[in-house]
């Protein structure tokens, strides 16, 4: 188990919204100061998980064009105090670097008490003058000293790093919104937006951040409030969807449809508009999380039947297919199409008969007598004859020779007992 | 039998995992037998193997899959005809197949081949590909390339 702290290039003022998204690492997750986000990774394993967690945060901080970076400790005070000093370890620190102990989860001005901080400050001022610069030189202090000349802090402060144990995390609570905008002004022209199709593009970014956010709340929304407003008035539209939705592009679709139509009865003009915002009304669980709840396997049975749906579609009837096997020696009967999947057992005719070719010719070729195989390769084993009696058209008896050649292939001959006549009917691919 | 290997440490399924590997040979040399091998391998270490075997002309017997011990009620099989890259495409992005083989009659294009390398690294899926002729252009894409016989 480690701590997690990433730490935004820049203060946030609306850090809890996207602390949201950190719920695709783990759902005891909390903040600090507006810059600083706490993931608890419940890990066992750490070999090529930090690049993987690395590259997961890129892309979902992609949407918000917002970046930062990782470090992790074994507490929260530690993976932050490793983030406000970037130094290697702990005990390379300076000593001030131990506000991080001192106040995890709120800014040292934040507090509460002047005196404390003060005391915090006293203290570094004090063991500085002892010749302590260094968090390692400070944990070599006998801990008598601590308390009757630094406070009761420090010796806590010690005993913490010493053990490993960190503060208890505050809750943190989801926001009721979710909840994005955006000004509908190019920042280089600023010129409004004004048809549909630029307006496309302002609703991209808009509806991928409330995707992304809903991905991690593992929710989908089912009500839409979309709002244009500029300074003089406000226009709010309400928009009921038949299902579920979380996925960015069927979202798109979905508003584009409604704002368009909106446009062409002149109820919507975006040309006099300077900002957009998307508001999800009305949020339920993902609904693949529930069907999950009844069903591990419904998923995966849905999207294989909408995949063939659509390679039968282009591709003809019956060209995606399952197979079923058939308890017939006869190569051609032994197997069938079929839509769905069939769990049978293997029939035992097939643990009987010798090994089948990989590969079926159909038609046959013909090779001619034995004396034209030379023709075609050249023949160094043959293995004794399998004669089966088969039907098509009519019955017939044939006698099939599994047999090796000059080039090291391993073909599947059918001798025709009516007439002699030699036949490729397969190969052992 | 001539190798040709970027990279295989520990398990071979495992080293394939999200990459595109190519196995040539002429007809009855053995490609199939041994993707069928490595399959097998897989199989073992895994409880659910969910496959895709895309043929651009069917012609292969699913009784010898069976007979080898492949758990063919989990394999879809497809015969794409002309449409083959796109039929490798949607099978790799549906994410729904941990492994998919292609048997393409003719040498696919260099732009599907970097296509179907990048879907299969996107989707974690293991795409073997087995044919007659090994790709003259294009052969970078692959992580693996054999060639039987």
């Amino acid at each position: 188990m480690k701590i997690g702290c990433f730490t935004f290039t820049a203060p946030l003022p609306k850090l809890h919204s996207i602390a949201e998204l950190f719920f695709a690492f783990s759902p005891q997750i909390t903040t600090r100061a507006n810059q600083h986000i706490y993931v608890r990774f419940e890990l066992t394993h750490w070999q090529g998980k930090i690049a993987e967690i690395t590259a997961h945060t890129a892309r979902l901080l992609q949407p918000f064009s917002l970046r930062g970076n990782w470090t992790f400790g074994e507490t929260a005070e530690e993976a932050l105090l490793l983030s406000l000093e970037s130094v290697p370890d702990l005990e390379s620190a300076h000593i001030e670097a131990l506000r991080a102990y001192f106040a995890p989860f709120t800014l040292l001005d934040d507090v509460g008490s002047e005196s404390k901080k003060k005391q915090f400050l006293k203290g570094c001022q004090w063991l500085h003058q002892l010749g302590v610069h260094r968090i390692r030189d400070f944990l070599k202090l006998p801990q008598e000293m601590l308390a009757p000349r630094l406070g009761i802090f420090w010796l806590e402060t010690a005993a913490k790093i010493r053990a490993g144990q960190g503060m208890p995390w505050p809750v943190f609570e989801l926001s009721e919104r979710v909840s994005e905008a955006i000004p509908l002004t190019d920042p280089e022209t600023h010129t409004g937006c004004q048809d549909l199709e630029q307006f496309q593009f302002y609703l991209k970014r808009t509806v991928d951040r409330l995707s992304t956010r809903l991905h991690t709340r593992q929710q989908a929304v089912l009500k839409l409030e979309l709002k244009f407003s500029n300074k003089k008035q406000i226009q709010r539209f309400e928009l009921e969807l038949a299902t579920a939705q979380s996925q960015s592009l069927e979202l798109q679709k979905i508003i584009t449809q409604r704002i368009g139509s909106l446009a062409d009865r002149g109820q919507l003009s975006l040309g006099v508009y300077d900002f957009f915002e998307i508001e999800a009304r009305t949020l339920t669980r993902d609904r693949y999380l529930q069907k999950d709840f009844w069903n591990s396997h419904a998923g995966v049975e849905e999207q294989v039947s909408s995949l063939i749906a659509r390679l039968t579609e282009k591709l003809g009837k019956e060209k995606a297919f399952f197979v079923e096997l058939h308890d017939h020696y006869q190569p051609e009967l032994a197997w069938s199409r079929t839509l769905h999947p069939v769990k049978k057992k293997i029939p035992d005719v097939f643990k009987k008969i010798p090994q089948r070719p990989t590969r079926l010719l159909s038609p046959r070729i013909r090779l001619g007598s034995l004396a034209d195989l030379d023709c075609h390769f050249k023949i160094i084993d043959w293995a004794p004859p399998e004669r089966l009696r088969l039907f098509s058209m009519a019955w017939r008896e044939s006698d099939f020779f599994k047999i090796q050649t000059h080039d090291r292939r391993t073909l599947w001959l059918e001798r025709d007992r009516h007439d002699g006549v030699f036949y490729l009917r397969g190969y052992f691919d | 039998m001539k190798y040709e290997i970027k990279n295989l440490n520990g398990n071979r399924h495992a080293a394939l995992e999200g990459k595109l590997s190519e196995t040539s040979g002429p007809h009855g040399s053995g490609k199939t037998r041994e993707l069928l091998e490595l399959l097998k391998e897989k199989q073992l270490s895994h409880t659910e193997l969910h496959m895709a075997w895309i043929e651009e002309s069917f012609n292969l017997n699913p009784v010898a899959i069976a007979q080898h011990g492949m758990p063919i009620e989990q394999t879809l099989f497809i015969e794409a005809g002309e449409d083959f890259a796109w039929t490798a495409l949607q099978c790799i992005r549906s994410g729904i197949f941990s492994t998919v083989v292609l048997c393409p009659v003719l040498p696919l294009r260099e732009i599907d081949l970097r296509r179907i390398q990048i879907a299969s690294k996107q989707n974690h899926t293991t795409t073997l590909m087995i044919q007659e002729f090994a790709h003259l252009n294009g052969g970078w894409v692959f992580h693996e390339r054999r060639s039987v016989g």
